[in-house]
């Protein structure tokens, strides 16, 4: 028997408890999770997070600057339009926005700038056994 | 005093598993005691030690605290998670680790505190009682108590006791 002097009240141990006490010792209490390193993704957030601006911001010029080079070749290319003014025979492709703006700033009228955003020729070549559907429906109204 | 994050690092390790095994005793779950280990190491990682000089005490005071915050905020005395392992299985015999930790789960939650802190986590009598702020004289009873509750428990495995000693 084993006495454990604490305060005034001795405690009691038994030998049975000792030895149980070895025998619980035996077991491993299982490992925790890894820690999840904060500290280390907050030290890189800031990082990514400039590199991504940087690129980002590098990107914006380089796409800034193309659209700068390429937006005076496609108004020459309107034959013989003054100011980059776009012939209606010229639109053939579809329509995008940068397309109606330059057709807004240079079109002689807002009414001439409208009428050449609003029709398009048709470019598209159907084969002989089909039709289109918007041709199909305006036919059997009229 | 400045502490590395090495540092914490290695104190997560030594003393990890004792401190999430106090936890569960605490919690009764095992999720809820990660977290509440995971908090307290986080925040380590964060402020470092400053000036502490007992590590160990002051880690398990910590855990204390984060548990009794989680467990204010929650539902006090939640029902024991019955399906995780609380220790690493010996020799692949799963029976002996569920029969401890029956036994466990079975013992009044101020009793499993005094057992764990004292078999697993190695805290003296006069550190288990300052850490849970009872007196030293009630610490020994308790763990008195426990192991006898214990022994009864696992009846069964009171032969291994003997294989233990050899």
């Amino acid at each position: 028997m084993r006495r454990w002097g604490l305060g005034r009240i001795p405690v009691q141990m038994h030998a049975d408890d000792e030895r149980f006490e070895v025998y619980l010792k035996q077991f491993r209490p299982r490992q925790p999770e890894p820690l999840p390193n904060e500290r280390r993704t907050r030290v890189t957030r800031p990082a990514f997070a400039l590199g991504a601006c940087a690129t980002t911001a590098a990107v914006a010029v380089i796409a800034i600057a193309l659209m700068m080079r390429h937006g005076p070749k496609l108004n020459h290319s309107a034959d013989g339009a003054e100011h980059g003014y776009v012939e209606p025979a010229t639109i053939s492709q579809p329509l995008t926005i940068y397309k109606a703006n330059a057709l807004l700033a240079h079109a002689p009228s807002l009414k001439a700038a409208m009428d050449l955003m609003a029709f398009h020729p048709q470019s598209a070549q159907w084969p002989k056994n089909q039709q289109s559907v918007l041709f199909v429906l305006s036919k059997e109204k009229n | 005093m400045h502490s590395t994050s090495t540092e914490i690092e290695d104190l997560y390790r030594q003393h990890g598993p004792a401190l999430l095994l106090f936890a569960i005793a605490m919690t009764g779950a095992r999720s809820s005691a990660q977290d509440a280990v995971q908090q307290v190491f986080v925040r380590l990682l964060e402020r470092g030690l400053g000036g502490v000089v007992h590590a160990k005490a002051y880690l398990y005071r910590c855990v204390r605290n984060a548990v009794l915050n989680s467990t204010k905020a929650h539902e006090r005395n939640v029902a024991l998670d019955e399906d995780t392992p609380w220790f690493d299985v010996l020799n692949r015999d799963f029976t002996e680790e569920l029969s401890l930790r029956r036994g466990l789960r079975a013992l009044p939650s101020e009793q499993r505190q005094v057992v764990v802190l004292r078999v697993w986590c190695g805290l003296t009598y006069a550190e288990t009682a300052s850490l849970l702020e009872i007196s030293a004289n009630t610490v020994a009873s308790r763990y008195r108590y426990a192991l006898e509750k214990l022994r009864e428990a696992m009846g069964a495995r009171e032969d291994s006791c003997a294989d233990a000693r050899r």
